[in-house]
């Protein structure tokens, strides 16, 4: 059985796998090989992939690439589902684009452009991706700092966030960009160093503890660790505040038709299971779950992963709302452009730690050279 | 490429569940030997280990069809009455004497396996929940049970009895059947495709969905099978008791001390992990603990606290040590790992 | 936008009784009319009161045993619980009236203590709670048993068994008034902040972990309302059933019974609080029903065993169509032969 998992693994370009490995210590890239390899040997005809790439890092994409092309080259046909634009264009000859569960038309991949492409998707010509910062903001009073701060997956993080600031996290998959802000929200809390949220010395030792203290996570698996899809929208909006806070329920509740509204949720009511929403409106309920409790560091992770292009616009405006009202944000992305366009500053990790900052108007291959520690990368930063 | 398969951090190789089974089998055993011995009383004697190889037969039947239920992702609540249903059908066909006694068997038997199908069909079909949909049916055949038979029923031929007598090298002939048994389903889990998708539906029925495993049959099987070892147990408590009984599997409370062997054998409640020869030691550890109470005269209220006590923290000992956590990148102190 | 035409109360009550956790309440609805039907005597308000009284304890057990399975666990511990009270009850109260407060309220003292075993087992020691309370219910019924003798034994004095049997100036039994107060504590409870959290626990732990929660106090709390409700259930069989070890035997399976005909999905996260007590009055309704046209009480198991498993199957259908929005989205249909499907999320990313 090894030996005939190594030559389909050899067939699709990835000789050097360990069959025998259990598929829990694979990284996520290689999880995703063995499916397609799992499919490739059922003799598939057509292989769906739907959103393949949402879990790898960039450099890991280019392996997917490489496989795709091998695919096709063998005469399968590949239905490739995806956000990401850019592969869209590099791997497809066909495009279909459904909007609220309808076609709205098939064109080959040619005769369109990424504009073109987004009107189709959003209904509408959207003027930029990302909306553009407030003209006076200037930073305020440090909100969050980190001093050699480091537990099992982490080690020696000294970072400052300050309110009124989007700080952004880059790196490659597995560098500890989840690890870090789980770190800081207490889930699996930091073993040394000194942790300060605004201006209070204080390492939360649990995620309630993080929660009292301020702070939000929003988790990069919505469905897994963000909302409880078959409560409604409104029990999961009010979820924090009534495991934490449950004095201010009552105030919650008020407040809560006004900012639902402002989050231009699409929803049948208040008490529709959060299952039924798409995703982007399910985002919508978890940024809800957290304003509720107005954070002061709001830490998110991957915040606009699978979602689509017209609610990716709205998570980026509810960010600039919260940055002007005084809030600091941490983001961790594996989307470079995101990163590079929302962020004040660019962190970049590798590896466990901090490996630089960079500016915003720095290169995505400066912070992929950072990132996958490429030589003289680090002089540059 | 090579940056994405790189050289991994060896784990170290950890102790199977299984072998954990065995390890505080041994203990028991080592424990009770002492016990017994310092009570002035003989334990390793032929006909001490033939009382425990005994005691172990029949719940080791149930568990082991249970242990492929709960493999499976689901559970079997019904077991108990499906052993006096077997032992009622048993003993009325054998009731004409000799020459119904394969008849008597295959009924039995068939009509077990029929329980079982059902079980597995509204679990599959209907989707209810496992311990919703055996409690249902172990209902509905309790209330036929106790409306159509009062007391004994119908009657086994010596010939048949002969069956739960028999010492074969100091090894009841039941226990032999039963251990024949467990090597058959550990044969069918481990080497057939219909064992993998066991494992595989257990573990995640979705994700064996979408690898193409018909998630049905499995599970309908496997409480097939679970009813049939069930009825197995009711014959051979035919065969020892002579008359069949409508509450003898009520009696022996073995839903749920079966589930409890199951899980004391290392096998998850929740699926997908889990192996016969666990069973056994679970099913032996319970035997062996019976027996020492037995020999040492432990008032027999006590012995439920016992083993109560027992499950609990077996359980506890598995579960703590089955956290899964990554191993860490960093320790504190030291220079991190690559 | 959200649908800024809230629905009205009617069309809310309506859409409710579409839901498993509605429909219990039309099928008890529709009992009663059977019933009453069968048996005209049974409408008299003394006849319904009576038969109220008589279904209180296994509703107060339903009720506990829901907070328990909505959190997403078992408590199989509940028979064993009511056996343990009904003893300590007739050892410890005695023919003492003076004793009958310090009585009950060491019968609650073991009712929270169990409880909180049973919590800390499932959660810290993270064994599973079916485990866990199936050893709770061994060890209570040996230690009852080892007491006793398995025998009956001597009863507590009758003011005491007043409390189940006795009624509020001869007209309204203790029971009804004291399934009542549960009943409008239990709703309370589940209204509350601490409810809906116990149901987002149910629903997803882990989502309700980083919300904040604490896991090991919500669920501990959840079960130790489970083993006073049982607790409770106990002081009121004490009343008519007197005191013997296997008084409350099978009580676990009646009260999942009953909160599964509620409506309650096993697995957490799903079901309404005085549902499970319907369900329980239901099911004694039922069994009333077949008392009247005749049939032998030993099918009575039978009728339980089919009704529990109709409730669920057309329940599993019910709570997939209620609530889903009407444009169905393209069901997750496998593919033809030859095809294969890879889905986004290749883990569980649940290592944490």
């Amino acid at each position: 059985m090894l030996r005939e998992t190594r030559e389909l693994l050899s067939s699709i370009g990835v000789p050097d796998l360990d069959p025998a490995l259990p598929v829990r210590q694979l990284s996520v890239a290689e999880q995703q090989i063995v499916e397609i390899a799992k499919a490739v040997s059922l003799d598939a005809k057509v292989i769906s992939m739907d959103e393949p790439t949402a879990a790898l890092a960039d450099h890991e994409v280019s392996l997917l690439y490489r496989i795709v092309e091998a695919l096709t080259a063998r005469g399968i046909a590949i239905l490739y589902v995806s956000h990401r634009l850019r592969e869209v264009f590099d791997l497809c000859s066909t495009i279909t684009v459904l909007k609220d569960g309808r076609q709205v038309g098939t064109y080959p991949a040619a005769e369109l452009d990424e504009r073109g492409l987004v009107r189709l998707m959003v209904g509408r010509e959207l003027s930029a991706f990302f909306p553009d910062r407030a003209a006076d903001a200037a930073p305020g009073e440090v909100a969050l700092a980190l001093e050699g701060a480091g537990n099992g997956f982490v080690d020696d993080i000294s970072l400052e966030v300050r309110a009124g600031e989007i700080v952004g996290l880059a790196g490659l998959q597995g560098a500890g960009r989840t690890e870090l802000l789980s770190a800081i929200f207490g889930a699996d809390p930091f073993t040394r160093g000194s942790m300060r949220v605004g201006g209070e010395a204080l390492r939360p030792r649990s995620p309630r503890h993080g929660v009292r203290a301020g702070l939000a996570l929003i988790t990069e698996d919505r469905k897994g660790q963000g909302l409880s899809l078959s409560l409604t929208v409104a029990q999961n909006a009010l979820g924090v505040v009534r495991a934490v806070f449950p004095g201010r329920t009552a105030a919650a509740r008020t407040e809560l038709p006004s900012t639902l509204e402002e989050l231009a949720l699409v929803a049948r009511g208040l008490d529709q299971e959060v299952q039924f929403l798409s995703g982007g409106n399910q985002q919508k309920v978890v940024l809800a779950r957290w304003l509720a409790v107005a954070p002061r560091v709001v830490l998110m992770d991957e915040p606009t992963r699978g979602i689509d292009v017209g609610a990716k616009y709205g998570v980026y405006e509810v960010m600039r709302r919260l940055t002007s009202a005084g809030v600091a944000i941490l983001m961790a992305s594996s989307e470079l452009p995101e990163v590079l366009g929302m962020s004040d500053r660019v962190l970049v990790m590798r590896d466990g730690r901090l490996v630089g900052a960079l500016p915003p108007s720095a290169s995505e291959e400066d912070v992929l050279a950072l990132a996958a520690g490429a030589e003289g990368a680090e002089a540059a930063a | 490429m090579s940056a994405v398969v790189g050289a991994r951090p060896v784990r170290r190789r950890r102790l199977s569940t299984t072998a954990i089974v065995f390890i505080v089998l041994a203990a028991v055993l080592v424990l009770s030997a002492v016990l017994v011995t310092a009570a002035g009383k003989p334990f390793f004697t032929a006909g001490n280990l033939a009382a425990v190889l005994t005691l172990m037969s029949i719940l080791g039947f149930v568990a082991i069809g249970q242990t492929l239920v709960i493999i499976a992702g689901s559970l079997d609540l019904s077991v108990p009455y499906v052993v006096s249903t077997a032992s009622i059908i048993g003993a009325g066909v054998m009731a004409q004497g000799p020459a119904g006694i394969v008849p008597g068997v295959l009924a039995a038997l068939a009509v077990s396996a029929g329980i079982g199908a059902v079980n597995g069909l509204i679990v599959t079909g209907l989707r209810v929940h496992g311990f919703i949909a055996t409690l249902g049916v172990g209902l509905i055949i309790s209330g036929w049970l106790g409306t159509s038979f009062q007391g004994s029923f119908g009657s086994a031929p010596p010939e048949f009895r002969v069956i739960g007598a028999t010492l074969i090298a100091g090894v009841p002939l039941s226990t032999i059947i039963m251990l024949a048994c467990a090597a058959l389903a550990a044969l069918l889990l481990h080497r057939t495709r219909l064992g993998h998708h066991l494992y595989a539906v257990g573990g995640s029925a979705s994700v064996a969905r979408l690898s193409g495993v018909r998630t049905k049959v499995p599970v309908v099987v496997a409480h097939a099978l679970c009813s049939m070892l069930a009825g197995l147990a009711g014959l051979l408590l035919l065969a020892r008791t002579s008359v069949g009984s409508p509450t003898i599997g009520s009696q022996g409370g073995y839903d749920l001390m079966s589930i409890a062997a199951v899980v004391l054998g290392g096998t998850l409640l929740a699926g997908g992990v889990g192996s016969v020869l666990g069973t056994i030691g679970g099913v032996a550890i319970f035997a062996v603990l019976d027996n020492v109470m037995s020999v040492l005269e432990v008032n027999p209220f006590l012995k439920d606290f016992i083993r109560g006590s027992v499950i609990v923290l077996a359980v506890a000992l598995y579960a703590w040590r089955s956290v899964q956590r990554r191993p860490p990148r960093f320790r504190p102190g030291k220079e991190a790992a690559p | 936008m959200i649908a800024t035409a809230q629905r009205s109360l009617g069309q809310r009550f309506l859409s409710g009784l579409a839901t498993p956790s509605g429909a219990v309440f039309v099928l008890l609805v529709v009992l009663l009319i059977g019933v009453i039907a069968m048996n005209p005597n049974f409408a008299e308000p003394g006849q319904l009161v009576r038969f109220l009284s008589r279904t209180a304890p296994i509703a107060i057990a339903a009720i506990g045993q829901f907070f328990v399975i909505v959190s997403g666990e078992f408590d199989l511990s509940m028979g064993a619980v009511i056996a343990t009270q009904v003893v300590i009850a007739g050892n410890v109260i005695g023919q003492d009236e003076a004793m009958i407060l310090r009585g009950i309220a060491l019968m609650l003292a073991v009712g929270v203590v169990v409880g909180v075993v049973n919590g800390l087992l499932t959660t810290v020691a993270k064994v599973p709670s079916f485990i866990a309370t199936l050893g709770m219910m061994l060890a209570l019924y040996g230690f009852v048993r080892f007491l006793t003798g398995g025998a009956a034994t001597g009863n507590p004095v009758d003011s005491f068994r007043e409390i189940g049997r006795g009624a509020l100036f001869g007209v309204v039994p203790y029971p009804v008034l004291i399934l009542l107060a549960v009943g409008l504590l239990a709703w309370l409870v589940m209204r509350a902040p601490f409810g809906q959290t116990l149901l987002a626990v149910g629903d997803n732990p882990v989502t309700a972990r980083l919300a904040g929660t604490r896991l090991v106090l919500v669920k501990t709390s959840a079960f130790v309302l489970s083993s006073l409700a049982a607790t409770v259930a106990g002081i009121l069989l004490v009343g008519y059933a007197g005191v013997h070890p296997s008084v409350g035997q099978g009580y676990e399976f009646q009260a999942i019974t009953a909160v599964v005909l509620g409506g309650a999905v096993l697995g957490g996260g799903r079901g309404w609080v005085l549902s499970a007590a319907a369900g329980a009055i239901s099911l004694e309704l039922l069994f009333t029903l077949l008392n009247i046209a005749g049939i032998d009480a030993t099918w009575r198991p039978t009728v339980q065993g089919a009704i529990i498993i109709a409730a669920v199957a057309l329940g599993a259908v019910a709570w997939r169509s209620a609530r889903k929005p009407k444009p169905s989205r393209p069901a997750g249909a496998t593919g033809p032969a030859g095809t294969a499907s890879i889905p986004t999320t290749t883990t569980r990313s649940g290592e944490r």
